[in-house]
């Protein structure tokens, strides 16, 4: 069978990226980002990593080592961070056939059948990622996507590559599988990870090596694909177009505990509008709203209450205001008074293509303003994604997030732009 | 950043007799940016490019993708302050940033100061209402 070529394209330290390339003073200075509310560190320069600061750990964790070396510590600018994201996807496409997007700051590319050299025309293409958008990104060449994640890992790791490294006709594998980790390995989870250290299974090599039988009973069908892959057998296909999701989901932690049902319905109603505009975007039409809410778990002080529920639509709609009064309905019938509520989250599922759904005779008419939301879609779009709400929304804004150290919309807004 | 411009208009009662005369209608965005995908839009502050067309508070079109060229207006990165300049390349080690204003002095670029370069400057959007930036 021929061999295919895939690659992954992974932006270095994503997030710390798009900030340095606004603010070149952090160039070579340790730099930290942080999750949603400011809460854990979710993207580390190279010189923060030196620092021994890992990936996911709370804030407060590490304030010693971020006060005393003067680590720079950003909230996460999502609108800056998608609008780069987008033109490195773009010019990723425009070198290869085919991509899947794979996360906001990585994707797969296949190269099967295209007559360059592998090694210099991915260099050349994470040289024009970094001329055209500043971002450093690091490329794996190889002839399976899970061989693609470890050929990545090297090309970060090894400074003397310059950022790609290929694994296509590679003379010792078995030498580089030896030195990746199970824990490591694309589709291995920290559990079966366990699993298989527990078993003798330290490395990517000894896993490539276990009999059929025994991987099928230790890591199901799946296990196998990824094994079959580290020998350089292709199963997993690039997924070009979105599979259609089962659920969408919106959910925050607030940025101070809520009390009232009013603060509660507040955002939940923002929660909900934005899972509807999402599955708009995406032309589906949802049948099933779920609420959940719940306090702060690691609360010793006050009680622990959490609960969800979901209601089914007469009829499958992407109308915002049906969506959110399903949502404020069930929010309203959760809700108990004097709880300190942390987290709240608005799930929709039960998804049809739009007009694929069974027509109902009675219940027609609530589907009728399709250009309504358009519209309200379009001015979203155009003027921030705020700019139109739903009453219920049009508060305090009690819920919202910590965002201490957020930088502006450099690439999406005038008033916002980079001042030279 | 892209605006959306509405090359066709709503049509109410009669047609117009001018319709088969239509093409559609002027796109900055097309115009002014090549490539959007290395295209950044920066405002100038500081009076240093004043002579060259540049005012403070205007809007300045960077384009990352092209090559910075001898006399091209750039966005320099110097020991990481970000600035407009007037390149000048005499040769490969002979690398001088002007300014567009006598009272502003050349920056001759030597080996330890850390230099590059962020993006040619294309275009300049200058407000003629005189809106003031007080920047």
């Amino acid at each position: 069978m021929k061999k295919k070529v895939f690659a992954l394209i992974d932006c270095n330290a994503f997030y710390v990226s798009c900030e340095r390339v606004f603010n070149p003073k952090l160039n070579n200075r340790p730099v930290v980002a942080l999750s949603n509310n400011d809460g854990c560190i979710i993207a580390r320069s190279k010189e923060a990593k030196i620092l021994g600061i890992k990936m996911g750990v709370p804030l407060f964790k590490v304030k010693d080592i971020v006060e005393r070396e003067n680590v720079i510590v950003f909230s996460s600018n999502y609108t800056l961070y998608a609008d780069m994201s987008r033109r490195v996807m773009n010019i990723i496409s425009e070198f290869a056939p085919s991509i899947e997007v794979y996360s906001i700051d990585e994707a797969f590319i296949e190269l099967t059948g295209v007559k360059v050299d592998y090694e210099s025309y991915t260099r050349q293409l994470r040289q024009t990622i970094l001329q055209y958008t500043g971002i450093p990104v690091s490329i794996g060449i190889a002839s399976t996507k899970t061989l693609t994640k470890v050929a990545n890992h090297i090309a970060k790791d090894n400074e003397s590559l310059n950022g790609v490294c290929s694994l296509i006709d590679h003379k010792n594998l078995d030498r580089v599988l030896e030195d990746t980790h199970v824990s490591d390995i694309w589709g291995v989870g920290r559990q079966l990870s366990k699993k298989l250290i527990a078993n003798g299974i330290f490395n990517a090599k000894l896993l490539k090596n276990c009999e059929d039988t025994w991987i099928r009973q230790m890591m199901s069908i799946n296990g196998l694909k990824t094994v079959s892959e580290l020998r350089e057998i292709s199963c997993l296909e690039l997924e070009e177009t979105l599979a259609t999701r089962k659920s969408c989901c919106t959910t925050r932690s607030f940025g101070r505990p809520l009390v009232n049902l009013e603060d509660i319905e507040q955002a939940v109603t923002t929660f909900a509008r934005r899972a509807t505009e999402r599955i708009r975007g995406e032309n589906l039409t949802a049948s099933m709203v779920s609420v959940f809410l719940r306090t702060n778990p690691f609360d010793k002080k006050n009680h622990y209450y959490s609960n969800s529920s979901t209601i089914t639509m007469s009829y499958p709609t992407y109308d915002t205001v049906h969506i959110v009064k399903a949502a404020l309905a069930i929010t309203k019938k959760i809700f108990r008074e004097d709880y300190n509520y942390k987290k709240a989250g608005v799930l929709l599922s039960g998804f049809y293509k739009k007009g694929t759904e069974t027509k109902d005779l009675f219940s027609e008419s609530k589907y009728k303003s399709p250009n309504l939301m358009c519209a309200v879609d379009q001015i979203n779009q155009r003027y921030g994604s705020d700019t139109i709400q739903i009453a219920t929304e049009c508060q305090t804004g009690k819920w919202k997030q910590k965002r201490k150290n957020c930088t502006q919309s450099y690439t999406t807004q005038l008033d916002k732009v980079l001042l030279v | 950043m892209l605006l959306t411009f509405y090359k066709e208009g709503v049509e109410c009662g009669f047609p117009s007799p001018a319709r088969d005369f239509t093409e559609s209608s002027i796109d900055l965005n097309e115009e002014l940016i090549r490539h959007p995908n290395s295209t950044f839009v920066v405002r100038a502050r500081g009076h240093s490019m004043i002579d060259a067309g540049i005012s403070p508070g205007d809007l300045i079109i960077v384009d990352r993708s092209l090559k910075p060229r001898n006399d091209s207006v750039v966005v320099a990165v110097l020991d990481g302050e970000l600035s407009i300049k007037i390149l000048s390349i005499k040769s490969k080690n002979d690398i001088v940033l002007k300014s567009a204003n006598k009272n502003y002095e050349d920056v001759y670029v030597s080996e330890e100061m850390d230099f590059m370069i962020w993006g040619v400057c294309t275009y300049v959007v200058h407000d003629l209402k005189k809106i003031n930036y007080s920047v």
